[in-house]
């Protein structure tokens, strides 16, 4: 490798490592819109008020962009890789150690989303259909959780015993590792949000229940 | 729900909304230096993956101000119903 395809090389992943965490952080403020939708959703039912519906619609734009904007991020990032392999072969690892099991950044965005709207669906029929609701959010948050643990023995995992196929710069870069772990993180608050979000409305619907009976 | 409930929803609907957009905003910066960066390393390649990279990054730079405006917009109208409470 020449000394200029490795300085284009070092660039374009420290680029890749930016857009990674830029995905991620995205990828957080969606999370932020879906949190305030969650509460407005609870305030609307039983009001038609136009300015509160309007709260609505924007905050269900402002998740779906966030969104977006998060995963065409990841994509950007995945073609500089595509490209850092076209210029120098192997030096941009589309995995992160560990092989195939590992999850990459974009497929846990995917993941993290997907987990996001089914919490949402989930906050939506929750009246319906309270007790399957439940069990379904629990197995979000369970699921977060696993993926989170799974992760960190990854990172724990001592690196001494096994030979690497490919000692490439691209291995010190401690970029990767870091938004990944930061996206299991934000699929967990997703699915932990909406868990404390359905809790509130349970305990809620008990009191009402309460007070229906003691009148 | 009584109306302390319905305040206090608001009012965690608003600061979610207004963090969303300080997050975002966080996001958009980083991806503002990413893509100058990525535009002086690139420059001149013809490559595909050179090609979807620019694309994404112009699609992604094109959802910036009307996201910003959502973020913004719903904290608004929470605020305007929640004033109107009193």
């Amino acid at each position: 490798m020449s000394g200029s395809i490795a300085e284009v090389v070092a660039q374009l992943l420290a680029v890749r490592g930016k857009l990674d965490t830029a995905a991620v952080t995205a990828l957080r403020a969606r999370t932020d819109a879906e949190q305030a939708l969650a509460h407005l959703a609870g305030v609307q039912r039983g009001s038609a008020d136009r300015g509160l519906s309007a709260a609505v619609a924007d905050a269900e734009v402002a998740r779906d962009k966030a969104g977006r904007y998060a995963r065409l991020l990841a994509e950007a990032a995945r073609h500089i890789t595509g490209y850092v392999n076209t210029i120098a072969p192997g030096a941009a690892p589309t995995e992160p150690a560990g092989g195939d099991a590992s999850p990459t950044g974009e497929r846990l965005l995917t993941e993290a989303e997907r987990r996001g709207r089914r919490a949402d669906i989930a906050w939506r029929k929750q009246v319906q259909k309270a007790d399957n609701t439940e069990d379904s959010l629990k197995n979000a948050e369970t699921n977060a959780k696993a993926v989170l643990k799974f992760f960190k023995q990854q990172q724990e995992r001592p690196t001494s015993g096994t030979t690497s196929p490919q000692p490439t710069p691209a291995h010190e870069r401690p970029q990767v590792d870091n938004p990944v772990t930061a996206v299991v993180m934000a699929a967990g608050a997703l699915a932990v949000t909406a868990k404390a979000i359905w809790n509130h409305g349970k305990a809620r619907r008990a009191r009402e229940r309460d007070e229906d009976d003691q009148a | 729900m009584s109306v302390g409930e319905v305040k206090a929803s608001l009012r965690a609907a608003i600061e979610a909304a207004r963090q969303g957009r300080r997050v975002f905003d966080q996001a958009a910066s980083d991806t503002e230096a990413a893509t100058r960066m990525a535009d002086a390393v690139l420059r001149g390649s013809r490559d595909d993956d050179v090609e979807a990279v620019h694309q994404a990054l112009v699609a992604a730079s094109a959802e910036v101000e009307p996201t910003r405006r959502r973020f913004d917009n719903a904290a608004k109208h929470a605020n305007t119903y929640l004033t109107r409470l009193g």
